[in-house]
C-alpha cells in the first residue's frame, strides 16, 4: 500500500507528467468556460424571447445599402456579403496604397534635404497624434463641405469632386473582364518562366541572353493578344466548372460531410507524417520528446473529433448551406453555385475589349432634377468610402514609414561600407544590399500594420459606409439576433486576419537568412 | 611612381580632429603596416583612402587620380581600392559565391560564369572552396574573414586596405588570416594593413609605421622600428604589447 503510493507520488513528481497535466488542466478550463459563458447567453436570449437562430439570415431585411454589391439585399446573408465585399475593398486597396505612400515617406524621412524631411516628420507627428475616428470624421467633414452637385452639373467629367463624393474616370470592366484576368495571371507566370529559362542560358552558357528583355516582349505579346480576344481561351476553365457544377448539384449533403472528412484527416495526416519525417534522418534520428508525441496526438485528436462533428447536426447543418438546400434559410454558398458562378464568368462567348476606360458621368436621379454619379461608368466614390479610405491608408502609411525607416537604418552601417568600398553605386547599394535585408526586418510589424488596417475599417460605420460591422449592426438591431451576427463577424475578420498573416509569414519564411 | 600620395590630411570630427596632418608615400607592390593605440587616427586614414570617411584639408592621390567631391573619381578609385574590415560586413543574405560574385556583375559588368569562376579560384586561393554555398552566418569568424578578403580581391584592386583584420577573431583563426595575408602579401599586392598583429608586421612589412593623436610619429623599416626605435613614444608603444 505504502509502495503504491509512493509510486503515485513519483508518478506526479514526474515534470513531463507535471508538465501536461498543466496543460490538459488550462485546456479543459478553458472549454469550459467559454461553454459555460455560451449556455448563460443562449439561456439569457431565450428568456428573452429571442431564441438563438440563423434564420435571419434567410429573411428579407427590408432595407437598402447605401453601395455595394447588392444595394437592396433580398436575404440577411446577400446584406452580410455586400458588407464583407465593401470591407474588403477597402482592405486590399488600402493595404496596397498605404504600403506605396509608407516607403516613400519613411525614405523622405530618412533624406539629407532639409524640407523634405521636416514635412515628412511633420506629417507624420500630426497623423499618429490624432485618433483615426477624427481623422475620418475629418475627411466625411471636408468633403461634406465641398459644393453641392448643382442641377446644372451634366454631362461626361474626367474627374468632379462635389458633397456627393468623388467621381474619377476609370477604367471599367466589361464583360469579359474576369477571363482577361486570368489570362493575365497565366501571363504573367509565363513571362517569369521565360525570365528564368533566360537566366539558366546565360548561367550555363556566360553569354548575354537579355532575360528582362525576353520577359517584357513575352509579356507584351501575350498581353497584345489578350486584350483583342485572346483571353477567351480560358472559357476552357469555365467549360469545365459548368460540368462539375451540374453534377455537384445532383450530389446529397453527405457528400460534403464526406469531402470535409476526408480533407480533415488527409490534413492531419500530412501533418502527422511531417513531424515523424522532421526527425527521421540525422543526428535525431528516432528520437521523439514527449512534445513530439503530443503534438502527433492533438493532432489526431483534432481530426476525429472534427470528423466526428461533421456527421453530428452541425455537420448536416453545414453541409445543407454549402449544397444550398433548405435549412432554417436557402443559402447559395455552396460548392455547385461556387463553380457556377466560375462557368458564368468565363464563359467563351463572351467578346469584346475587357476593359473600356471612362470618363466620369454626372446624371439624374430618377425622373427628378437633382443630380448625382453614375455608378454604371467612370468611377464614383461616395463620401463613406472616401473617407474611410483616406483614412485608414494616411493613418497605417505613417506607421508604414516608421517601419521603413527603421528597417533601413537597422542595416548596419558596415554593410553600405562594404558595399560602397566594392565600387557600387548608391542606387544598386540599396537594391542590392540594404533594401533585401530591410525587408526582412519591416516584414512582421508591416503585417502587423496590414491587419490594423483591416481591423480600422471598421470605423467606415462612423461615416456611413456600409462594411460589414455596419451591416451587422442594422441587421441585428433589425431581428435581435446579436450573438450569430458577432459570431458571423468573429469568424469573417479572423479568417480575413489568419490569410493576411499566412500571406506576411509564407514571405516571411521564404526571406529568412539562414544561420547556423 | 607612387601609388598612394597624401600630403597633409587634415580631418576634424566636429570639434575633435582626428588628423592632424598625415603625409606619406607609398610605393607599388610596397606592404605598409600602421599600428598605434586606439584613437590614433590610423583608421580614419585608411579609410579616407577610399573616401568611407571625406578629409577635409591636403590631398590624396590614388593611382594618379585625386579624390575630389567629383563622383566619378571617387567610383573609380573605390573600384581599384579593396577593402577588409574587422567586423568582416559580409552580406548576409547572399551565398558565398554571390558575395563575391555580386561586385564583378554589377560594377565591372562581367558575365555570371566569369565572375564564379574567379570566385572559385579566389576561394580555392584562401582555401576554403568547399563552403562557396554556404551562407556567411554559416561560417566561423575565421573563415568569413578570408571570404572577405576573396571578395575584395574579385574586383582585381591594385591596392588592398585592411582595418584591423583579426581583432575580431580568436587566436587559432588570426593564423589562418594572416596566412591568406602573407601569401597576398608575396603575390605583390599593394596593401596597407592596420593591425596589432607585430609578428606580421616584422614578417612580411617593408614599412612600419606608428600613428599617435593623429600624427605619424615614426616610419621605419621593420627591423629598425622594432630593435632601435628613433622616436620615445614608439618604444613606450612597444614597451606595452610586446
Amino acid at each position: 500500500m505504502v509502495k503504491l503510493l509512493s509510486k503515485i507520488g513519483a508518478f506526479f513528481r514526474n515534470v513531463v507528467v507535471l508538465k501536461w497535466a498543466v496543460q490538459f488542466i488550462f485546456l479543459g478550463g478553458l472549454i469550459a468556460i467559454i461553454f459555460n459563458y455560451l449556455n448563460i447567453a443562449v439561456g439569457n436570449l431565450a428568456n428573452t424571447n429571442i431564441a438563438f437562430s440563423w434564420g435571419f439570415l434567410g429573411e428579407t431585411p427590408g432595407v437598402s445599402i447605401a453601395e455595394g454589391l447588392y444595394t437592396l439585399p433580398k436575404s440577411g446573408l446577400q446584406m452580410l456579403q455586400t458588407g464583407m465585399l465593401n470591407m474588403l475593398r477597402i482592405t486590399v486597396t488600402g493595404i496596397v496604397a498605404a504600403t506605396f505612400f509608407g516607403t516613400i515617406l519613411g525614405i523622405a524621412r530618412l533624406s539629407n534635404n532639409y524640407i523634405v524631411e521636416k514635412t515628412a516628420t511633420s506629417l507624420l507627428e500630426v497623423v499618429r497624434n490624432v485618433p483615426l475616428l477624427v481623422q475620418i470624421l475629418f475627411f466625411q467633414a471636408l468633403i461634406l463641405s465641398l459644393p453641392r452637385l448643382e442641377v446644372y452639373d451634366v454631362g461626361s467629367v474626367l474627374f468632379h469632386a462635389s458633397s456627393k463624393g468623388v467621381a474619377l474616370s476609370w477604367p471599367n470592366r466589361q464583360d469579359g473582364a474576369w477571363m482577361f484576368m486570368l489570362y493575365f495571371l497565366i501571363t504573367l507566370y509565363i513571362s517569369n518562366r521565360v525570365y528564368k529559362q533566360r537566366v539558366k542560358l546565360l548561367e550555363e552558357q556566360g553569354r548575354e541572353t537579355k532575360p528582362f528583355l525576353w520577359s517584357l516582349l513575352t509579356l507584351v505579346i501575350l498581353f497584345a493578344i489578350g486584350w483583342y480576344g485572346g483571353y477567351r481561351i480560358v472559357g476552357i476553365i469555365g467549360f469545365v466548372s459548368g460540368f462539375i457544377s451540374q453534377g455537384l448539384e445532383v450530389l446529397p449533403g453527405i457528400f460534403y460531410q464526406i469531402l470535409l472528412s476526408v480533407l480533415a484527416g488527409y490534413l492531419s495526416f500530412i501533418s502527422v507524417r511531417k513531424q515523424i519525417n522532421s526527425k527521421r534522418s540525422g543526428e535525431l534520428q528516432g528520437k521523439y520528446s514527449d512534445d513530439d508525441y503530443f503534438k502527433m496526438i492533438i493532432t489526431i485528436v483534432i481530426a476525429i473529433v472534427f470528423i466526428a462533428l461533421m456527421f453530428a447536426p452541425i455537420g448536416q447543418g453545414i453541409s445543407k448551406f454549402l449544397v444550398g438546400d433548405e435549412l432554417t434559410f436557402k443559402s447559395d454558398w455552396g460548392l455547385p453555385q461556387f463553380f457556377g458562378g466560375i462557368s458564368n464568368a468565363l464563359d467563351w462567348s463572351i467578346t469584346g475589349v475587357p476593359y473600356e476606360l471612362n470618363m466620369a458621368e454626372i446624371e439624374q436621379v430618377g425622373t427628378t432634377k437633382f443630380k448625382k454619379y453614375s455608378t454604371e461608368v467612370g468611377k464614383s466614390l461616395t463620401v463613406g468610402y472616401f473617407a474611410t479610405w483616406l483614412g485608414v491608408v494616411i493613418y497605417t502609411a505613417i506607421f508604414i514609414s516608421e517601419i521603413v525607416r527603421a528597417g533601413i537604418m537597422a542595416v548596419s552601417k558596415g554593410q553600405s561600407e562594404a558595399g560602397l568600398s566594392l565600387g557600387l553605386r548608391r542606387s544598386s547599394l540599396l537594391r542590392l544590399i540594404v533594401l533585401p535585408q530591410a525587408v526582412r526586418i519591416m516584414l512582421p510589424p508591416m503585417g502587423n500594420q496590414y491587419l490594423n488596417l483591416a481591423k480600422n475599417t471598421s470605423l467606415g460605420i462612423a461615416v456611413g459606409f456600409p462594411e460589414v460591422v455596419a451591416v451587422g449592426q442594422t441587421l441585428y438591431n433589425q431581428e435581435g439576433q446579436t450573438l450569430p451576427v458577432f459570431l458571423i463577424w468573429m469568424i469573417f475578420f479572423s479568417t480575413v486576419s489568419l490569410t493576411l498573416s499566412s500571406i506576411v509569414n509564407y514571405y516571411n519564411r521564404k526571406l529568412k537568412i539562414v544561420e547556423r | 611612381m607612387s601609388i598612394i600620395e597624401a600630403k597633409d590630411v587634415k580631418k576634424w570630427f566636429g570639434d575633435f580632429q582626428a588628423l592632424k596632418g598625415i603625409s606619406m608615400e607609398i610605393q607599388e607592390g610596397e606592404v605598409l603596416v600602421v599600428c598605434g593605440p586606439s584613437g590614433s587616427g590610423k583608421s580614419t586614414f585608411i579609410r579616407c583612402i577610399n573616401r568611407l570617411e571625406q578629409h577635409q584639408e591636403g590631398s590624396i592621390i590614388v593611382d594618379g587620380i585625386e579624390l575630389t567631391n567629383d563622383i566619378k573619381n571617387i567610383e573609380a578609385i573605390r573600384s581599384e581600392v579593396g577593402m577588409v574590415f574587422q567586423s568582416f560586413n559580409l552580406f548576409p543574405h547572399l551565398t558565398v559565391l554571390q558575395n563575391i560574385t555580386l561586385a564583378p556583375t554589377w560594377v565591372r559588368k562581367k558575365s555570371k560564369s566569369d565572375s564564379e569562376q574567379k570566385a572559385m579560384e579566389l576561394l580555392e586561393r584562401v582555401g576554403i572552396p568547399e563552403q562557396a554555398n554556404k551562407f556567411p552566418g554559416q561560417l566561423s569568424g575565421g573563415q568569413q574573414q578570408r571570404v572577405a578578403i576573396a571578395r575584395a580581391l574579385a574586383m582585381e584592386p591594385k591596392i588592398m586596405l585592411f582595418d584591423e583584420p583579426t581583432s575580431a577573431l580568436d587566436p587559432e583563426m588570426i593564423k589562418e588570416v594572416l596566412d591568406v595575408m602573407k601569401e597576398l602579401a608575396k603575390s605583390g599586392m599593394t596593401m596597407i594593413v592596420v593591425t596589432h598583429e607585430m609578428g606580421f608586421a616584422k614578417e612580411v612589412a617593408d614599412r612600419v609605421m606608428l600613428f599617435d593623436d593623429g600624427l605619424m610619429v615614426e616610419e621605419n623599416t621593420p627591423n629598425e622600428f622594432f630593435d632601435n626605435p628613433k622616436n620615445d613614444r614608439t618604444k613606450l608603444f612597444l614597451s606595452q604589447i610586446l
